[in-house]
């Protein structure tokens, strides 16, 4: 058992890991279909683990209604909701004023997802204008040189990225600069530049650093060095 | 209670309120803001104007319901921009909520441009394991998707006896909601060496400047106006795209452009306001201090 626990998961982490980053030097056809039979490997184990969230999401709500935890009628609404779409997206019969098909347009399950689904994941996305709107109003001081920097960028790129922001550089009066004219106020080089140089240059350094750790664990992994995702402390 | 008391102790329900009506307002009564173009978005324009007549191009709709109002426009202005060049789609998801949305749009698009399924355009639907299936789409597309959405084989359809891989298209696109154009790029974009284009949402848009200036993203289409471009791009260089009436082809981002700039106003006038009245606070408390 503890073989199986232990020393299994690192033989197979060990072997796959080396496998596949040694195909990336041995282009060859034996381990494009190495590579490609891993992958119908992780495909089949991600679609399990899917159906493990699905258990285990309903186990949750299961539960919470048997212990009668606060709120625990939502988790009815969870539960039908669940078991509606599942029905309607297998059902093996006509459902009667529905399209024949499960996934055909016009069929039950197309129709919940248009009409239930969209309207209320836009409605929970949308939600989020209002309250942006509040926290900046309440929470967006210039405290400090950081924040008023912060700030300076948030209200160039809010305006400069719309519509309104074109109309306001184009009334601002031009000048030339080195054969060029430019509007005094001119949002869209602002936020181009803003985009283009210190953001992408943030976001390089941020990525390099992370990208060079992934490297790291994924060695560690390699050879058993980094043993936490068998669930163990080390 | 003066003034500057009132702006700092505001109730935030009056913010929604005011985010409500200036929302509703240029949606019922359009102001018809002109939306000028970006050097981003005219390079996935230009990029895919450039692809030959009939080549084969990879769009990867990565989104659900709650990124439709911005990468839904989209969808529909890339598709009506491929099947006005004549172009061969694949077209699938690594998002489990997406596959219904990219339907609606292939459904609608194809039946304004007469496209069948299976020699113009396949519609491959959603698959779990993001690098996974991208990193399979690189060995075989037939391979990783058997069936498509409608559960038709993909092996014997005309689209798929030319091609075999990602090698054999010409052009990737990603309209991404998530972290998904990072996969694009690096299991297939930058290995296999297809060009490729990412249109995101607003929020994750600045992720991606660092791949642009790379060069490992030919353009990036931000959210709600990168989308209101690509429609005015197209609908300025393909008169016939058909705008309104019953299949709304292109122009629904422009639409929603109006309400965008409205709010984005009011919220920089409301953080400017909220900022003089925070100092002016400060000040009468400091100056009080001094005073006792």
């Amino acid at each position: 058992m503890i073989f199986l626990k232990r020393q299994f998961p690192i033989i197979i982490a060990f072997v796959a890991g080396i496998m596949l980053w040694i195909r990336y030097y041995i282009p060859s056809e034996t381990s494009n279909s190495i590579e490609e039979g891993y992958l119908n490997w992780v495909r089949i184990i991600v679609g399990f683990a899917a159906i493990l969230g699905i258990l285990s999401l309903l186990q949750h709500h299961l539960i919470k209604i048997r212990l009668k935890r606060p709120g625990f009628a939502f988790s009815y609404v969870t539960i039908a909701a669940f078991i509606l779409m599942m029905l309607a997206g297998l059902a093996p019969f006509a459902i009667p004023g529905f399209a024949e098909k499960n996934m055909e347009s016009g069929s039950l399950f197309n129709w919940l997802y248009e009409f239930t689904f969209i309207p209320m994941q836009a409605t929970m996305f949308s939600v989020l204008a209002f309250f942006i709107a509040s926290a900046a109003f309440r929470a967006f001081r210039a405290r400090s040189m950081e924040a008023t920097l912060l700030l300076l960028a948030a209200l160039i790129m809010m305006v400069g990225r719309v519509p309104i922001g074109d109309l306001i550089s184009n009334a601002t009066p031009t000048f030339q600069l080195f054969g060029n004219d430019y509007h005094v106020i001119d949002l869209e080089e602002w936020t181009s530049w803003l985009l283009n140089v210190p953001n992408a240059a943030a976001k390089r350094g941020i990525l390099l650093g992370v990208y060079l750790s992934q490297i790291a664990i994924a060695i560690r992994i390699i050879f058993g060095i980094e043993r936490t995702y068998m669930g163990g402390g080390d | 209670m003066d003034f500057v008391t009132l702006i700092l102790n505001l109730d935030r329900k009056i913010i929604f309120a005011f985010v409500a009506v200036l929302v509703a307002w240029p949606l019922i009564w359009p102001l018809a803001l002109p939306i000028e173009t970006t050097p981003e978005v005219r390079s996935i324009f230009a990029a895919i104007e450039a692809l030959p007549n009939g080549s084969d191009i990879i769009i990867a709709a990565d989104y659900d319901p709650s990124s439709k109002p911005e990468l839904q426009p989209f969808t529909y202005s890339l598709l009506a921009h491929c099947f006005e060049k004549d172009l061969k789609v694949h077209l699938l998801t690594l998002w489990p909520g997406g596959p219904a949305l990219i339907q609606q749009a292939i459904e609608d698009v194809a039946a304004q441009y007469n496209k069948t399924s299976g020699t113009d355009y396949c519609f491959l639907g959603y698959k779990p394991g993001n690098a996974a299936v991208v990193g399979g789409l690189t060995n075989s597309i037939t391979g990783t998707y058997p069936t498509d959405f409608y559960n038709k084989q993909t092996a014997t359809m005309p689209l798929y006896q030319r091609v075999q891989s990602v090698k054999d298209v010409k052009y990737i696109v990603d309209i991404a909601a998530g972290a998904t154009v990072e996969v694009w790029i690096a299991f297939a974009s930058a290995p296999e060496k297809v060009p490729m284009s990412a249109a995101c949402t607003a929020v994750s848009a600045a992720g991606y400047y660092a791949y642009y200036t790379a060069g490992q993203l030919d353009g990036i289409s931000g959210g709600m106006k990168g989308s209101a471009e690509y429609d005015v791009l197209l609908m300025n260089n393909y008169p016939t795209v058909k705008v309104g009436g019953a299949t709304r082809i292109a122009g629904n981002a422009v639409k929603g452009m109006d309400a965008q700039s409205a709010v984005h106003l009011f919220i920089v006038l409301s953080i400017i306001l909220a900022n003089i009245c925070y100092f002016i606070a400060n000040k009468r408390q400091r100056d009080e201090r001094r005073g006792a």
